[in-house]
């Protein structure tokens, strides 16, 4: 099938992008495509490239309604995706996480990795026509931050101080190296909120969070809770020309097989990761329609032991059941081969993915082997039984834990599958710890270093939401962990990755199971749709419609 | 005067009724698994974030606490503040009840006329071919799940025909008037249909037995001696009695409908009521889901009102004392 990225002028635009890079400029929109190709998989038709145009509605689905509209307070994705195009944060991500200048136009970070200095656009103002300064930073990551966003209790915790003297001048001082903080800044935790409406009032209840002002290129115009949000273009963007498109319209659709016959249909434009493996096989022959999937979160669908269990405390016994699973049928029946199977607890995406881990391959036999071994001798067809748990909503997550029982089986482990709605089942295992095994996915992303001591580290044993369940403890790694949280240097940190990842692979707190899949579809009439290196971050400012 | 008095008596015990469900209510919902918390962190919820937001909900209080401060709260009329929309909880009720009322309004209108005509033809004409499939279909029809019976109905006439939009209650965002209308009712038409047809079948049966029943009865023969016309025996003497359990039935069964538009509103992405239900079980949204369940007691408890109201309409022998 010719993708975009066959197109002569594809090329063309690649060379341009590449010479833009090395003059360190980047184009944003440009970048965009460039992930549509090697990112994800973009299987739209070639469509012939002219400059940008001005105009269009962009009818976005997503799977339920934005609770409400404040970045800051609300953690979930679907409050993102809005407030990311009405908000602006300091710096972006492109498709590949590559650091975008964004309301912070350039910025310095001291050799000791402590100071982080940030220059500010100029002429930026908000949507109610007052000016933006650092003073606005300033109340985003001093008054609210500590208070209402989960991003700055995970980046923001060594903060010192915030130097605002000057109104177009942010400078971040932290006590320990910050080395993930750039990783952070873009995160829609951390768009920049008005100081003028939230300073003094309680940022939960502010009537702000239905009615937002923000400095983004789309403004709030109305909302219908639970039928539809419509943005319109702002006029005064600080963004010379941009944004293209004329309004963007949300609208709630719980059913995802109806969203991807909207999508076909085009009645709306654009899918957020709510399109199942099997519709994206039939959008495939519709050339009007393009699907993708990309994310830094870098997940693994992971098969979670309860390691204060016999026989699961056994390391042979979780080599055996590692051994007994058939991933490569768990990409094909579930996914249509549309991802690849896991091999270590950090997907393929990241950059931090330690690609010498070998291939997770079934071996029955050596599988039954080792159990005999263990001392765990059939009776009758089976030696012993275990439940699993799993979130019975998430379709996945249920058809892998149905592979893991037919797989287990083999071995003569009798799965029992416990599927219930999400809170319950979170309630199960990370409060009571009441499971044998769980079928779970950790996001790892985009830097795993300030996540991994919350679900592999021992601080992480503490019954707290997304924690160490497993119960897993090894000092060294969590001393990596720490070592890697302040290590500024890159590749140095990579390394560190590498060996926690080797030493996971040897201890197998978790099992790797596969790469789980969030497919996103937009309309081939527009472009540069998806300009963001996972759905977490997406914004339309520079998506255009032709035709 | 009797009859206020007992009125009077009914409402005090709708209050304590209600009073007693918002208790159950809350403690049924505070000991279901699952926290709040788990929805609206995040899975990168930090430990100290969770700490932070279950002290921001008041949930790190005792559950006695929390029911003291809940229902100090109610008395003053304040539902207080929704976990996940950051919004007064009238606010977020309000905003859905429209649409609801909207199905809801337009599905009983199917459901009593078509289900009490369809019931009274199949009584009256048993013996035809067409009323005893229809009797048939309405069997048939009372046992059809909604969710699969709207799904069907999106591919057939959403997906395969296109005639119908499968998605929501507008189209045209921008338009007004009588475009407007137009567009919602062209919306509405499945969702209403979905749940009218179900009901329907409920009525048309009921009907049809209570109908089978009095016409069987002497004054009815009188009546047909006397000469009156079939019309005037069927619907004026026979329907008024034989709507007497249907009343009761309808006024049980609105409770039940609330089940009905959780599921179908789900399935047709319509912004009411039900699906609000459905998402704050889902978050664990305790203030909207007391809420919720007291806007469904009042309904409930107001429909066995309204249904005593119209037994005295339609049976003038009943008298309360």
């Amino acid at each position: 099938m010719p993708g975009e990225c066959d197109r002569p002028s594809w090329r063309l635009t690649r060379r341009q992008f590449l010479r833009k890079l090395g003059y360190g400029g980047v184009a944003l929109s440009l970048a965009g495509s460039l992930a549509a190709c090697e990112n994800g998989q973009t299987l739209g038709n070639p469509v012939a490239v002219t400059s940008p145009k001005r105009g269009g509605t962009f009818v976005v689905a997503m799977d339920a309604d934005a609770p409400n509209l404040n970045p800051m307070t609300s953690q979930v994705l679907e409050t993102f995706y809005p407030s990311n195009q009405i908000f602006d944060t300091l710096v972006k991500y492109d498709a590949k996480f590559n650091l975008v200048p964004w309301l912070a136009r350039s910025w310095s970070v001291s050799s000791d990795g402590k100071t982080f200095s940030f220059v500010l656009a100029n002429g930026v103002k908000w949507h109610d026509g007052q000016p933006f300064s650092s003073a606005d930073v300033a109340y985003t990551f001093q008054e609210a931050g500590p208070k209402y966003s989960n991003t700055y209790t995970l980046v923001m915790r060594h903060l010192e101080s915030l130097d605002v003297s000057d109104p177009g001048k942010v400078v971040f001082r932290f006590s320990e190296p910050a080395g993930a903080l750039l990783a952070y800044l873009g995160d829609p935790n951390f768009n920049i909120l008005p100081k003028h409406i939230y300073s003094g009032t309680d940022p939960r209840t502010n009537p702000a969070n239905s009615r937002p002002v923000g400095t983004g290129p789309f403004m709030f115009k109305e909302w219908v809770r639970g039928d539809h949000l419509t943005l319109s273009r702002n006029p005064d963007y600080w963004q010379k020309n941009l944004p293209y498109l004329d309004q963007v319209v949300f609208r709630p659709i719980p059913n995802p097989a109806a969203s991807a016959s909207a999508l076909q249909q085009g009645d709306v434009d654009f899918v957020l990761t709510q399109i199942q493996p099997v519709d994206a096989q039939r959008l495939k022959s519709d050339h009007q329609v393009a699907t993708l999937s990309p994310s830094v979160l870098a997940r693994t669908l992971d098969l979670w032991p309860n390691l204060r269990k016999v026989p699961l405390n056994q390391l042979k016994v979780r080599q055996a059941i590692s051994l007994a699973i058939d991933r490569p049928r768990m990409v094909r029946d579930i996914a249509f081969n549309q991802t690849t199977t896991a091999r270590g607890p950090i997907g393929s995406k990241s950059p931090y993915f330690d690609t010498s881990l070998p291939e997770l391959k079934r071996d029955v036999i050596k599988a039954n082997q080792m159990l005999d071994g263990a001392g765990l001798p059939r009776r009758g067809n089976s030696r012993f039984s275990l439940n699993l748990r799993v979130v019975s909503s998430l379709d996945q997550f249920v058809k892998t834990a149905e592979i893991v029982k037919e797989n287990l089986a083999d071995v003569g482990i009798d799965v029992n599958i416990i599927a219930a709605e999400t809170t319950t089942t979170l309630d199960a295992i990370f409060k009571r710890w009441d499971f044998d095994l769980a079928v779970y996915s950790i996001p790892l992303g985009p830097e795993p270093s300030l996540q991994l001591p919350a679900w592999l580290g021992t601080v992480g044993i503490n019954h707290a939401y997304f924690s160490n369940a497993e119960g897993y403890s090894n000092s060294t790694v969590d001393q990596l962990i720490a070592e890697a949280q302040r290590t500024v240097d890159r590749s140095a940190r990579t390394a560190l990755y590498k060996r926690i990842q080797v030493q996971i692979m040897r201890d197998l707190p978790l099992i790797p199971l596969w790469e789980p899949i969030f497919i996103s579809g937009y309309r081939t009439e527009f472009h540069s749709a998806f300009v963001a290196p996972d759905d977490r971050y997406i914004n339309w400012a520079t998506t255009w419609k032709s035709g | 005067m009797a009859l206020i008095l007992y009125f009077a008596r009914r409402l005090v015990w709708a209050v304590v009724i209600a009073i007693i469900a918002v208790m159950i209510t809350f403690f049924l919902i505070h000991l279901a698994p699952g926290s709040p918390v788990s929805f609206l962190a995040g899975d990168r919820a930090t430990p100290q974030y969770q700490a932070l937001l279950r002290h921001q909900l008041g949930l790190d209080q005792p559950l006695p606490v929390q029911l003291y401060r809940y229902l100090t709260r109610l008395a003053h009329g304040d539902l207080g503040y929704s976990f996940t929309y950051q919004a007064p909880v009238s606010t977020v009720i309000l905003s859905r009840l429209p649409a609801t009322l909207l199905l809801m309004g337009t599905s009983l209108v199917l459901a009593t006329g078509g289900g009490i005509w369809i019931g009274v033809r199949t009584a009256v004409g048993r013996r035809a071919a067409v009323w005893n499939a229809a009797t048939v279909a309405s069997l048939i029809g009372y046992s059809l799940p909604p969710f699969w019976f709207g799904q069907v109905l999106i591919l057939v006439f959403g997906v395969t025909l296109g005639w119908f939009p499968i998605l929501g209650m507008s189209s045209q965002l921008s338009a007004t008037g009588w475009t407007h209308v137009v567009d919602i009712a062209w919306h509405l038409v499945l969702p209403a249909v979905t749940l009218g047809l179900i009901e329907m079948a409920l009525i048309s049966r009921l009907t049809r037995s209570a109908m089978i029943e009095v016409l069987d009865q002497d004054y009815i023969i009188t009546a047909r001696g006397k000469g009156l016309s079939w019309h005037r025996v069927t619907y004026r003497h026979a329907l008024r009695n034989a709507l007497l359990p249907v009343v009761t039935v309808f006024g049980l069964e609105l409770g039940w409908l609330v089940a009905g538009f959780v599921v179908v509103e789900t399935v047709f992405s319509w912004p009411g009521l039900g699906r609000l239900t459905f998402d704050a079980i889902t978050a664990r949204d305790y203030p909207v889901i007391t809420g919720l369940f007291i806007l469904v007691t009042f309904t409930v408890v107001a429909a066995n009102l309204l249904s005593d109201v119209v037994y005295m309409i339609v049976d003038p022998r009943i008298r309360y004392g």
